[in-house]
């Protein structure tokens, strides 16, 4: 398979001198329909990050790779698999032509865990076949300490030796990377002139508006759905860390709301000023329109959170 | 659409696009709204930048290997393009050869990925593989059943591969993305800019500045849904005058620097889009030569 296997210390050098580098997924990179997923640094322009799909049998210099061996009998055969994530390096190659950018500004993204290796045991039960798989196989998965020992019958000795031989076993893994992402992207649809609308016929005897009384009404509108709110949202952030954010992302609404709305007061009413934050009046020069009854407003927020995905691992030997 | 309505939408589109400095330039959503199969993909098109296709590019292989008393079966499925497909998709006008397939970490894109396998009780002595990621690949298959059968039942297994098939493979999720009516957006603003930085040195007469403006929209790179060119150029050239320009007592128009930077280095003129999102199911009926046929509806 011609493939672009990680070189480690190429990784090594790289990855020292893009300290807190991380991907961004939402600016993926174009790829011209090819089967590869690549997203750009999220500070760096020049740098580009690619998702290896599987893993693969590894080898350096025919010394270092996994090995298969069976006596001559067919009455014993053992396997060890050696493997690393990698992708096809044409893909790469055009990729990275089509960005104008050499070859080297593209690397594989950071796994941070694996776990939950999993492999479709089809000897499950069998005495004569003892398969052994860690449930976490590293960061790198540089190497991969699967082995299946087979004794006493031939004919099963055969048939896994052709597996492993042929297309090899089919078997996945649970991997997370840290990457820039979308926390939440909120929209909210509103009658526009009916905010203001519900402003003006609660207007205060003095025209103005405290912040605290803006904040409140807007609050209200809220829960009687005069907003109406599509979220989507990365559901893998802790729901805490989610509505502090959505709550902020209410607060954007509001500052909106008011800039569209309101302008500060000039002149502000006699007697002592209550604890209420700043004055507004409302906009006398509002002009209410067909196209403020469906107003649309976007806001949306990313960080730096650890994406889960799975990959897949094909015990072989080439 | 006629010039009095350009002016509606020249108001209207001043109001729709208020949105953070958080969303990175080059990201946009799928549009949901053009959306075409090419083969076994539904393809997501966009004037403003990136083109997406759904990764359900799904085939299947059957094989049974070695044994003398059993045998060892494996139903594979794939997901990757065909030649035909992959040709197909790169005659797809983009921006920058912005084509790419959408997967699970893609969050706001795609969600809710669910899948199943349904084979035949002989296949099943482990649950099926499924990789419920979306994830392409030459390579490695996208979920397999697998199970060691006797020589007879490969057999059996083998011929209704070929004839009325093994079961299905379908894979579910949810796509977000953009619902786009009418949209102009400038994507490279460098001649407008040149333009109005001599404005804010040197007032002119509105005459001379829809001269140099026009000329200025006209030379740069335009993405347009639902309008003319004449049109885009006419509702362009108002938005600057309305929002960036302003008049002197001496009847001459000017432009404030602060006003230049906030232009930025694309400038949309009118965008009409709305949040949607889209339910899609592609499935593969596990049969020899069979290919997986891939729907979308509105939620």
């Amino acid at each position: 398979m011609k493939s672009l296997f990680i070189n480690s210390l190429f990784s090594l050098i790289f990855f020292a001198g893009t300290a807190n580098a991380y991907p961004d997924l939402m600016q993926p990179v174009g790829t011209s329909g090819l089967p590869l997923k690549v997203f750009k640094d999220h500070d760096r322009s020049d740098l580009f990050w690619y998702i290896p799909i599987s893993v693969e049998p590894w080898t350096r210099d025919s010394t270092y790779r996994s090995a298969l061996f069976k006596d001559e009998n067919n009455r014993a055969l053992s396997f060890v698999f050696r493997g690393q994530p990698s992708v096809e390096e044409s893909m790469i190659r055009e990729v990275a032509k089509g960005q104008k950018v050499p070859v080297a500004n593209f690397t594989p993204i950071f796994l941070e865990y694996s776990k939950d290796f999993t492999c479709q045991n089809i000897y499950a039960g069998d005495p004569n076949v003892t398969w052994l798989f860690p449930n976490q196989i590293g960061n790198y998965l540089e190497m991969v300490p699967v082995s299946i020992r087979v004794k006493n019958d031939p004919e099963l000795v055969n048939e896994v030796f052709n597996l492993i031989n042929g297309g090899g076993l089919a078997c996945t893994v649970s991997v997370g990377f840290k990457a820039y992402s979308m926390a939440y992207k909120a929209h909210y649809n509103f009658d526009l002139n009916q905010v203001y609308s519900r402003f003006e016929s609660s207007a205060h005897a003095e025209g103005f508006w405290w912040e605290i009384d803006l904040h409140t009404v807007l609050q209200s509108m809220r829960q009687e759905g005069a907003f109406d709110f599509h979220l989507d949202e990365d559901t893998t952030i802790p729901t805490s860390v989610l509505d502090q954010k959505m709550a902020a992302a209410f607060e954007d609404l509001e500052r909106n709301v008011i800039t569209l709305l309101f302008t500060p007061a000039m002149k502000l009413p006699n007697g002592s000023l209550p604890d209420r934050g700043k004055a507004f009046s409302l906009r006398a020069d509002y002009i209410r329109s067909e196209q403020n009854s469906h107003f649309l407003l976007k806001l949306s927020s990313d960080k730096v959170t650890v994406k889960n995905s799975q990959i897949g691992i094909r015990l072989g030997v080439k | 659409m006629k010039i009095s309505q350009l002016f509606l939408i020249l108001f209207m589109s001043s109001i729709p696009t208020i949105g953070f400095a958080q969303v990175p330039v080059g990201f946009n959503p799928p549009e949901l709204n053009d959306a075409f199969n090419v083969g076994r993909v539904v393809v997501f098109p966009t004037v403003k930048h990136t083109v997406w296709y759904s990764p359900t590019a799904f085939s299947s292989e059957f094989k049974c290997f070695s044994g003398t008393s059993s045998k060892v079966c494996a139903l594979k499925v794939f997901n990757y393009l065909s030649d035909e497909e992959f040709n197909s998709l790169k005659k797809i006008p983009s921006s920058d050869q912005s084509m790419t397939y959408f997967r699970d970490i893609e969050v706001g894109v795609v969600s809710e990925i669910d899948e199943q396998m349904t084979v035949p009780d002989a296949l099943q002595s482990t649950p099926p593989m499924l990789m419920k990621t979306l994830a392409m690949s030459n390579d490695f298959q996208y979920a397999q059943a697998m199970s060691r059968v006797s020589g007879t039942d490969a057999y059996r297994l083998q011929l209704q591969y070929e004839n009325e098939g093994l079961g299905f493979f379908r894979s579910t999720f949810r796509v977000s993305g953009e619902w786009t009516e009418d949209y102009i957006s400038i994507d490279n603003t460098s001649k407008m800019v040149s333009v109005l930085k001599e404005l804010s040195v040197e007032p002119r007469s509105l005459p001379e500045i829809r001269k140099k403006i026009i000329q200025a929209i006209k030379a740069s790179p335009m993405k347009l849904k639902n309008f003319s060119n004449e049109e885009a150029v006419i509702l362009a050239y108002r938005q600057i005058v309305v929002k960036m320009l302003g008049k002197k007592g001496d009847g001459r128009y000017v432009v404030s620097a602060g006003e230049i930077d906030k232009i930025g280095s694309s400038f949309l003129v009118v965008n009409e889009s709305q949040p949607m999102a889209l339910k899609c199911t592609a499935e593969l009926v596990l049969k020899k030569g069979a290919a997986a046929v891939t729907r979308c509806e509105k939620e």
